[in-house]
C-alpha cells in the first residue's frame, strides 16, 4: 500500500511547489482519487512530477494516459505494430483496453481528461479493468462519474489543488466523498 | 483526420490535438496575422493577462503552458483573429475543447466573446463524431 506523505514536493519542469496537507493513501483495496483544481492551477505537473515520480521510486505499477494522449496514442500503435502482425486499426478506447491488458496486475490507473475521448459507458469499464487496483482521474466534468463508480471502488476523495500566496505556490487537500 | 475533410469547408475546427501550427504565439501571429501580427500578439496578452491571469510569453514555446491554458490562449488568438483582419467569424467545431476548460473558464471564455461582440455558434461532436450541439455565445 503506498503512502505520499505530508509536506512539500516541487515540480522541476514547471517550478509550482506542492503543500501535501494529509497524507495521500488509500482507504481500501479500489480507492479513486479526483485531481481538481482551475485551469494552469498545476494538476498534470502534479501528476508527472509528484505522483509519478514517487510510484517510479517506490516501485508501483501504474498505468499513465496523459493529457496529450494523442501523441501517446502515435507510440503506442507503433508498438503494437511492431510486436503484433495483425492490423491495429485502434480508436482510442479500444487501444487503451488493448494495452491494458497487458499491464501488471494491481497497476494504479492515471487518466488525464481521458473522459473527453471516450464515453462515459468505455470510461467506467476502463477503470473496472482487472489489471487496475486504485485511480487518479482528471477531469472537468466528473460530477456523472463521482456517482458512477460507487459500485466498483470502495472508497474515493477529491484532492483539490489551489494557489496560495504566488502562482507557483500550491495547496492539495483531501476530501474524502465516499 | 476523417472528421477535418468532413467538416473542415464549413467550420473553423479547433482541436486539442493540434491548436497551433507554429510553436510560438508571435510565429502564429506572423502567419493569421501578417502585418497586423504586433497588434494581435499584444492584445492575445492584455486579454489573457487581465481577465485569465495568463502571463503569456510571445517567445515562449505553447506546449510548455497547461492544456487548459493553450485551449484558452488559442480560444483568444482566433477570437482576436477574426477581429483584427475584419473577417466575418465562421461556425466553430471545438473537438475536446470546452471539456478542457474549467466551468469558470468556460463562463469566463463566453463573456470574452460577447464583450467583444464576436457573434459566434459552436458545435461540438458525440461519440460517433456527429454534430451533437449549437450553442449561441
Amino acid at each position: 500500500m503506498f503512502e505520499i506523505s505530508v509536506g512539500n514536493y516541487s515540480s522541476n519542469k514547471t517550478g509550482i511547489d506542492y503543500s501535501i496537507a494529509q497524507s495521500i493513501k488509500p482507504l481500501s483495496n479500489h480507492h479513486i482519487w479526483f485531481i481538481e483544481g482551475e485551469n494552469g492551477v498545476g494538476k498534470t505537473s502534479f501528476i508527472e512530477d509528484v505522483l509519478i515520480e514517487y510510484f517510479k521510486e517506490n516501485t508501483f505499477p501504474y498505468f499513465l494516459i496523459g493529457q496529450d494522449f494523442y501523441i501517446q496514442s502515435i507510440a503506442l500503435k507503433s508498438s503494437l505494430a511492431v510486436i503484433s502482425s495483425s492490423d491495429c486499426q485502434y480508436n482510442d478506447i479500444n487501444l487503451v483496453m488493448h494495452v491494458a491488458r497487458g499491464i501488471k496486475a494491481g497497476s494504479i490507473a492515471i487518466l488525464d481528461e481521458f473522459d473527453k475521448r471516450c464515453t462515459k459507458e468505455n470510461l467506467i469499464k476502463l477503470l473496472q479493468h482487472e489489471n487496475f487496483s486504485h485511480a487518479f482521474i482528471v477531469s472537468h466534468n466528473n460530477a456523472w462519474l463521482k456517482a458512477s463508480v460507487t459500485e466498483y471502488f470502495k472508497s474515493a476523495s477529491v484532492l483539490m489543488i489551489e494557489k496560495y500566496s504566488s502562482i507557483k505556490n500550491c495547496t492539495i487537500n483531501e476530501t474524502r466523498i465516499f | 483526420m476523417e472528421i477535418y475533410s468532413k467538416y473542415s469547408e464549413k467550420y473553423f475546427i479547433l482541436d486539442f490535438d493540434h491548436l497551433f501550427v507554429s510553436t510560438t504565439i508571435c510565429d502564429e501571429a506572423i502567419i493569421f496575422g501578417g502585418k497586423q501580427s504586433s497588434s494581435l500578439v499584444n492584445e492575445t496578452k492584455k486579454i489573457l493577462l487581465s481577465e485569465y491571469s495568463i502571463n503569456l510569453n510571445e517567445n515562449q514555446n505553447l506546449s510548455e503552458y497547461s492544456g487548459g491554458q493553450r485551449v484558452i490562449i488559442s480560444l483568444i488568438f482566433y477570437m482576436l483573429v477574426f477581429k483584427v483582419k475584419m473577417i466575418k467569424p465562421p461556425q466553430l467545431l471545438l473537438i475536446n475543447i470546452i471539456e478542457s476548460l474549467s466551468e469558470e473558464n468556460h463562463k469566463a471564455i463566453l463573456n470574452t466573446y460577447e464583450d467583444n461582440k464576436i457573434d459566434i455558434s459552436y458545435h461540438l461532436l458525440d461519440s460517433n463524431n456527429y454534430l451533437i450541439k449549437t450553442p449561441h455565445v
